[in-house]
């Protein structure tokens, strides 16, 4: 019984979702259809991908800003090359260079010391503008059927973007729990001088958090540019932002030290459904903007509530039993 | 490390306080010389112009910084206010318009405070939020569409009325970064958000009271934010609820710029205003040169970092074992 309720606890804001989309299923009509199902998964995907990477960062307790900016760059570049050189090489080097945008903005926040806020914000500055320079503010696009399959494709009727998903979600769920890199990302986000006294190199797990965030980007890069056949610099403003919010949706705390790869690429999948079933009732686009923020503020404050209730049970228990747990 | 003292000394002053004073020194004299045609009164009086949205408003965030927190939707109470301005002029004339703005950006500005106390939502996500849905109320306001309002010439006076050859938006700012550094230094509500910055704990156990406080810096954000947007209006005469993209951050980089800490505590609005007027002379010197605006995002994010880490590796090491 402890064990349900824990789990209840610990899910809430997932199960709130979830409800949600039980509820649109059971009343739209065209929700229910597969297609669409499909195709929330692959909007998700590219939402999700972009998320597991970015829940290594706010895991330690950081935070990437510069992830729409970087998108926008790295599907340029990728479409550049692409165009230079027809090779799938390309996209090696697309996720190469995520893996060291990030990398970068890891060092900036690990060795330099500057907060992470403000070392992305200066990234994102600078990507994007590097986006524009590169391609003098024109689209680029690129329409060769193997890359076009990328972001479009399916693999026995579900799109390849979900499934690619699925297995990177896998990996980095191991890599966060069952190594010594990832044990490290958590110890740090839970506390950086107990990690440092302990002996854990912190600014290599932090350097290898955000070098993950920038190799999720590169990835949802790819998917990204092949789903619309075109990059330009323009794309994907305020990326960032529906990143975070999926990762934070699915329970990983602001202020680092947990999280779960699974719950943000859940959260990512409802995220996208409840939009979609807005479409779909047509909802004017304005007021999804509201419904959006007030689903989130709902989310957000679940938890916190959640909070200040257990602290008022706890002070009415009175104070010989000590209470544990809770951070 | 031959010479401690020295070293000690110097990398005070530079890395202290007073660095955003460095910065601007070395900045300025080096577009002085690359670009002469940034010294004429004119182009000196563009700058400051310039220097007046991300100022005014960096100034009001420099309240939500000090706390230890953000506000991300002063970008789209902004732009909300720009709205509530365009649309009243014509029916109920100007200086109610404008009110009903300020009005309307207190409000907003409570709210996110409300929300961030009584929910105790952080003020990352919270912000975010309320930012969404700022602006889809702008947008449903405005059915989505742009209104002008060329018509209505007096409403240019907040941005070319001239008081002994001084810009208004200019005197403006001014007037906002004097009335906030008294509320900062010479107020107990400067001192309370300084306590609840730098401890919110030990605050509210020395009956600070840190609710009230963290919604008074919201409306300052927000109230700072709708002047803003007074002047935005005044200067083109139209409004869209969908500007106001990167105003937020815009004034965020400022304040940072200027040497408030992010960790909450210590505010500096004199930088805060000193790095906007730093901002504006690196945007009007690029564009003098002839670089376009990609350039200018460019450098202003190099700046950011540059800035930065000089202060991380100028910082001496005792000091920094203190700060940890």
């Amino acid at each position: 019984m402890k064990k349900i309720t824990n789990y209840l606890r610990e899910h809430t804001i997932l199960l709130t979702l979830l409800l949600m989309l039980l509820l649109l299923f059971v009343t739209t009509g065209r929700f229910r259809s597969l297609d669409n199902f499909l195709s929330i998964l692959q909007e998700a995907s590219f939402i999700g991908i972009a998320g597991i990477g970015m829940t290594f960062c706010i895991i330690t307790g950081g935070l990437d800003l510069s992830s729409g900016s970087m998108i926008a760059l790295l599907a340029v570049i990728n479409m550049l090359i692409l165009n230079a050189t027809n090779s799938f090489l390309a996209v090696l080097a697309v996720l190469l260079l995520g893996a060291a945008l990030g990398a970068f903005n890891g060092v900036l926040v690990a060795k330099v010391r500057i907060p992470a806020f403000i070392a992305t914000l200066a990234a994102f500055y600078v990507f994007r503008a590097l986006a524009y320079i590169i391609t003098g503010g024109n689209p680029v696009s690129y329409s060769a059927p193997w890359f076009i399959w990328l972001g479009n494709g399916k693999v026995l009727g579900i799109p390849f973007s979900f499934l690619l998903m699925l297995v990177l979600a896998f990996l980095a769920h191991l890599l966060l729990r069952r190594t010594r890199i990832g044990r490290t990302v958590i110890a740090v986000g839970n506390s950086p001088e107990a990690s440092r006294i302990s002996g854990l190199n912190n600014d290599r797990a932090v350097i290898f958090a955000f070098m993950m965030a920038g190799l999720g980007v590169a990835v949802s890069s790819v998917l990204v540019s092949s789903r619309l056949w075109s990059a330009n610099p323009r794309m994907m403003d305020g990326y960032e932002f529906k990143v975070i919010t999926a990762v934070v949706l699915g329970g990983t705390a602001l202020e680092g030290g947990r999280g779960s790869i699974f719950n943000t690429v859940t959260a990512a999948v409802f995220y996208c459904g409840i939009s979609n079933a807005m479409t779909l009732y047509r909802i004017d686009s304005y007021v999804i903007n509201i419904i959006t923020g007030m689903i989130l503020l709902l989310a957000f404050s679940l938890n916190p509530i959640m909070q200040i209730m257990e602290e008022r049970k706890n002070k009415a228990e009175a104070g010989n039993v000590k209470a544990g747990g809770g951070r | 490390m031959k010479n401690k003292i020295n070293v000690y000394t110097v990398s005070r002053f530079v890395t202290g306080k007073y660095f955003i004073f460095v910065l601007f020194a070395v900045v300025s004299a080096f577009f002085a010389m690359l670009a002469p045609a940034l010294c004429t009164p004119d182009s000196l009086r563009n700058v400051l112009v310039s220097a007046a949205l991300t100022a005014i408003s960096g100034c009001g965030m420099t309240f939500a910084i000090t706390l230890g927190g953000f506000d991300l939707s002063a970008g789209s109470i902004m732009a909300l206010s720009t709205c509530v301005i365009a649309s009243m002029i014509p029916e109920a004339g100007i200086p109610l318009a404008i009110l009903s703005a300020f009005a309307v950006s207190v409000l907003a500005g409570v709210i996110n405070g409300l929300i961030i106390t009584k929910l105790r939502i952080q003020t990352f996500v919270a912000t975010l939020a309320t930012q969404v849905i700022i602006k889809g109320l702008g947008l449903i306001y405005t059915g989505g569409l742009s209104i002008s309002v060329f018509g209505y010439t007096r409403m240019k006076v907040f941005s070319n009325a001239q008081i002994l050859g001084i810009p208004l938006p200019v005197i403006l700012t001014a007037a906002v970064f004097l009335v906030c550094q008294f509320l900062y230094s010479q107020c107990k509500f400067g001192v309370y958000l300084r306590a609840s910055g730098s401890n919110r704990k030990a605050a509210e156990l020395s009956a600070v009271p840190v609710e009230k406080v963290t919604i008074c810096a919201f409306v300052m954000t927000a109230v700072t934010a709708c002047m803003s947007g007074v002047i935005t209006v005044s200067q083109v005469l139209t409004a869209n609820a969908s500007t106001g993209g990167s105003f937020a951050l815009n004034a965020i980089t400022v304040v940072v710029l200027g040497g408030t800490s992010l960790s909450g505590g210590s505010g500096f609005l004199g930088g805060t205003v000193i790095a906007a007027v730093l901002i504006s002379i690196i945007e009007n010197g690029l564009i003098l040169l002839g670089y376009s605006d990609d350039i200018q995002r460019l450098v202003i994010g190099l700046i950011l970092i540059a800035s930065l880490t000089v202060k991380t590796f100028m910082t001496p090491l005792a000091e920094k074992e203190v700060a940890e």
